[in-house]
């Protein structure tokens, strides 16, 4: 047997009070096994996070290039930037939820799997810096292109002039001031609890110590209901509110669900890009990988029932305020990215996922986690981009769109390989460690 | 020969913090599932008691109670079908209320058992092994009893087969439009996937049953009989009946193969189907216009209230039985509660979040009427129905912060009683408050039930609770297999501890019995 990790007690502690005493198992990791491959944290984040940039300068350079009149090529860029921007927010968020789910769980399989999740939760800061242009150009430059209710003619009201009444209603909750302080809450929520769960998982790696994980099950208990209002308010500020008369008690559940699928899709493809490359042999092994199958296909068919229902419940009562931001969707092209996302975000992924061999294969797994990742671009992509000026799908500018998009994205996955690389790829002294090693599946 | 016959017994030392030792809260420590030293052959006896051995005293007259209250709400839906539905308090105004109340109450019920049947089961949570049986049993149950509804709504009950798309002679279909129709369909396919779900997992139980009645009656072919005059034995009846309910089950490992992977099958089929039930009925009142029906975020919210609900009453039937029962507190643990109390808290803040979702989106819509239906709810003339959901579903759960309360089983059962209340409110506040007051003010009234709307629901209850009495009585309440799968001893690395010789021997052998 090649594994890389042998130990010397049994896995599976079906247990009696008296185990307590009996918790020095001797784990023997290789240690090449649990590094990053050397390019991770060298000259493949460099070029991704060098490509980020280059998408930045497209995006900034194209966006004054066709800026019109009226900023219109400057929104296009901003708006196609917080697709990218979003991206990265639902990954951490996604991951940072996962991660509190596993501690409240007692999950003792998913340990080896579960520091990729831990970087990605902790890279808040760096989702905070790709997001923060898209509210200064909206702050100082465009004025309210994207967030159509920053405009204070529309809620002001002067004699003889347009208001738009529902944003009077609205503006104690959609003004800026209160606005930024939100996403400076979330920020801080949310960068707290990820850096966190992170230290303490890292501690562990050094200490051993089990009150360590006592800790974390115990601030996911309390992130978790942090986490689902924070998650929520920030799908209604960020992509909600870019149609500010739509709205869908939906709409915070929706976003979750984006997030925890893309979330368990880069965990899924990091893993298995890591067991190409040789590592974590043993220690994630075919039977994990047929449960993050598993996880990955239940979370695309919560993201098909959740966007199903809301969907349907607006198309059947058929309400002129709810209908406009569908109907906006089934016109102009945006159709057609409709039924891509119809199919790709849900038919293809839940038929692939079936069958257990594609779960234990590495490539059907970094296949199907790349679509499922580029399917949840095309759902961000459809909520924020019709809003954009034109409205119209138009390949015209498609540049702008792709460094737009791409920007962001890379510099993350740069960010997120540095990230990886800076550490053990597993929680080395996890205490449920032995149980992750001895995982089977039986069936 | 390990696990065959029970072990040398060890006093039991209860530890302050954590017990029985179940409530380890040691990361690296899995609890055990099962107290008190018993070997397999115990835990065949310890189950297969309780449909053998005579119930204690309480059985009969619990029996008595719940039966005469059953047959009291037969007796009122007979009034209701030889009078017509007049007799219930529904007017012109509010022409929805206690009947459809008590179907989403009562299907919402039935989805703790599935939940824990099959969700538990795809997410290799073991320690549903002690809670599956009885809470499948408890959804067959609550699904018998929400159906009723329905039925006696249609008023003339004769033509309720019109339910279903049957085209009579005059080509009329029902509309296949209506979320209505949809319960239809999304109702007996749960009922019976449910049925079919719970019964395949009795087979192997009910096979131990008859073998144990033929061996009674080997030894014994002068047993008691039925009857006095009557020479038929209650070993052979038993045996009848169990042998023909085991479907010639023979224990044999392609038995078993065929039978895991049927309930594998079983378990991916019922996952989604517990999501669709409760989706569905939530689209009754989510697909209208009306204000505090249409909300986008109902399906999901159904579910987490549902299975919300249903914990609470797997809850409220288990804790009496733990202690009515002998040896049942070894098999349903305090470790049981807590998991279970933990899920009620997890889905009543899902509810939570969903009520506070609603009232948000009620403001932030700038939708008049939807905000005026959500302020009226809570401060109209339901303003009492609106809050005692708020406290029962939202306040109370949150005791179970407190690791103390969440494994006392007293403080469980109490607010398990007030969940159930509240989640029975929380029907009523979405169908009558919504109802009572329309767009147009000369639309606008109140509902107030008379004795038989009452009489019926409480009739319902007393169903509920006679069939799951039965089946604590006749039926096996525990999956044996299942629990014998949790053991120590049915661990591979297994070892059993040696006889005691001196201080340090015993505790080396000891340290070694238990799987290390």
């Amino acid at each position: 047997m090649s594994h890389a990790a042998s130990h010397a007690g049994h896995g599976q502690r079906r247990g009696h009070a008296d185990d307590h005493n009996d918790h020095d198992h001797v784990i023997r990791i290789d240690p090449a096994s649990v590094e990053a491959p050397a390019a991770w944290g060298g000259t493949l984040s460099t070029l991704l996070i060098f490509l980020g940039f280059a998408g930045l300068v497209v995006t900034v350079f194209g966006g004054y290039a066709a800026a019109g009149e009226h900023f219109e090529g400057v929104i296009h860029a901003t708006g196609s930037w917080l697709v990218g921007a979003l991206f990265c927010i639902t990954l951490s968020l996604g991951a940072l939820g996962l991660t509190m789910i596993f501690h409240q769980f007692n999950a003792g399989w998913s340990v080896t799997a579960r520091r990729q999740l831990e970087n990605m939760a902790s890279l808040f800061p760096v989702c905070l810096a790709i997001f923060a242009p898209v509210l200064l150009v909206e702050l100082f430059i465009t004025k309210g292109g994207l967030y159509h209710w920053m405009h204070r003619f529309l809620v002001e009201a002067e004699p003889g002039a347009h208001v738009d009444t529902l944003l009077v209603k609205k503006e104690n909750f959609l003004n800026i001031p209160f606005f930024l302080i939100r996403a400076a809450a979330y920020f801080g929520v949310w960068i707290y609890l990820g850096r966190r769960m992170f230290t303490l998982s890292r501690t562990q790696d050094s200490t051993g110590d089990r009150g360590l994980t006592v800790k974390a099950r115990f601030t996911s208990a309390w992130g978790l209901l942090a986490f689902a209002l924070t998650t929520a308010f920030a799908g209604f500020d960020w992509a909600m509110s870019t149609d500010p008369h739509f709205y869908s008690t939906m709409w915070g559940v929706y976003f979750f669900a984006g997030s925890i699928l893309s979330a368990t899709a880069m965990l899924v493809l990091i893993l298995s890009l890591l067991r190409a490359k040789g590592k974590l042999i043993g220690l994630v092994t075919d039977e994990h990988f047929h449960d993050l199958g598993k996880l990955l296909l239940s979370f695309t068919v919560f993201w098909a029932y959740i966007s199903f229902s809301q969907y349907f419940l607006i198309w059947y009562s058929n309400i002129p305020e709810e209908t406009s931001w569908y109907i906006h969707r089934r016109q102009h092209g945006w159709q057609n990215l409709g039924f891509v996302l119809c199919v790709g975000h849900f038919v293809v992924p839940f038929l692939f996922l079936l069958f257990r061999g594609t779960k234990k294969s590495i490539l059907a797994m970094i296949v199907v986690s790349l679509w499922i990742l580029t399917m949840h671009v095309g759902d961000l992509f459809y909520i924020i981009r019709p809003e954009v000026y034109d409205a119209k799908m138009g390949l015209d500018l498609w540049w702008i769109d792709l460094g737009g998009v791409l920007g962001p994205i890379l510099l993350y996955a740069g960010a997120l390989l540095r990230k990886a690389a800076s550490g053990p790829l597993i929680p080395l002294k996890d205490p449920r460690l032995a149980e992750a090693l001895a995982h089977k599946n039986y069936i | 020969m390990a696990g065959l016959t029970p072990e040398p017994e060890t006093p039991r030392v209860l530890d302050p913090i954590t017990g029985d030792g179940t409530l380890i809260d040691d990361p690296a420590v899995r609890p055990p599932l099962v107290l008190g030293n018993h070997s397999f052959h115990d835990i065949t006896e310890i189950v297969c008691g309780y449909a053998e051995n005579k119930p204690g005293r309480w059985w009969l007259p619990a029996f008595g109670v719940a039966s005469s209250i059953a047959g009291m709400g037969g007796l009122f839906i007979l009034y209701l079908v030889i009078t017509g539905i007049g007799t219930w308090g529904l007017n012109n105004q509010v022409d929805w209320a206690w009947d459809i109340t008590n179907f989403v109450f009562w299907i919402g019920i039935g989805h703790a058992g599935t939940l824990i049947s099959a969700i538990l089961c795809l997410l290799k949570q073991k320690w549903r092994t002690s809670i599956n049986r009885a809470a499948e049993a408890m959804t067959i149950f609550a699904v018998i009893c929400a159906a009723t509804f329905p039925g006696i709504h249609v008023g003339r009950q004769w033509m309720a087969w019109m339910l279903f798309p049957i085209p009579n002679s005059n080509q009329i279909w029902p509309n296949f439009r209506s979320p209505l129709l949809w319960d239809v369909f999304a109702v007996s396919t749960y009922g019976t996937v449910s049925a079919l779900f719970w019964y395949m997992g009795m087979i192997p139980d009910f096979a131990t049953l008859r073998d144990r009645a033929c061996l009674a009656l080997k030894r014994n072919p002068d047993g008691p009989t039925l009857l006095p005059f009557i020479p038929l034995r209650v070993a052979k009846l038993r045996g009848l009946v169990y042998g023909f309910l085991a479907m010639g089950w023979r224990f044999s490992s392609r038995h078993w193969q065929t039978y895991e992977r049927a309930y594998l099958i079983l378990a991916g089929i019922s996952t989604p189907l517990v999501l669709s039930v409760h989706s569905i009925v939530s689209f009754d009142f989510a697909t209208s216009v009306i204000p505090g029906w249409h909300a986008t975020i109902f399906p999901p919210y159904f579910v987490a209230g549902a299975i919300f609900g249903g914990f609470a009453m797997v809850l409220l039937l288990m804790i009496p039985s733990r202690e009515l029962f002998p040896n049942m507190k070894d098999l349903i643990t305090l470790r049981h509660l807590e998991n279970m109390a933990k899920i009620t808290l997890v889905t009543g803040m899902m509810v939570g979040f969903a009520y506070s979702m609603e009232f948000f989106i009620a403001w932030y819509g700038g939708n008049v009427y939807e905000l005026d239906a959500f302020i009226n709810r809570a401060t109209g003339p339901y303003w009492w129905a609106y809050w005692t959901m708020i406290s029962c579903n939202v306040l109370s759960p949150q005791v179970y912060w407190f690791k103390r309360m969440r494994t006392n089983p007293l403080v469980i059962f109490i607010v398990s009683a007030f969940i159930t209340v509240g989640m029975w409110f929380e029907r009523f506040v979405i169908i009558v408050t919504s109802l009572h007051r329309a767009f147009l003010p000369a639309e606008w009234g109140m509902f107030f039930p008379t004795p038989i709307d009452i009489c019926i629901f409480v009739g319902s209850c007393g169903v509920f609770l006679t069939l799951f009495l039965l089946f604590l009585r006749f039926l096996p309440v525990f999956a044996m297999s299942e629990l014998k799968a949790v053991l120590p001893q049915a661990s591979p690395h297994y070892h059993p501890p040696a006889p005691p010789v001196d201080g340090t021997q015993a505790a080396h052998a000891q340290k070694r019995g238990h799987g290390e």
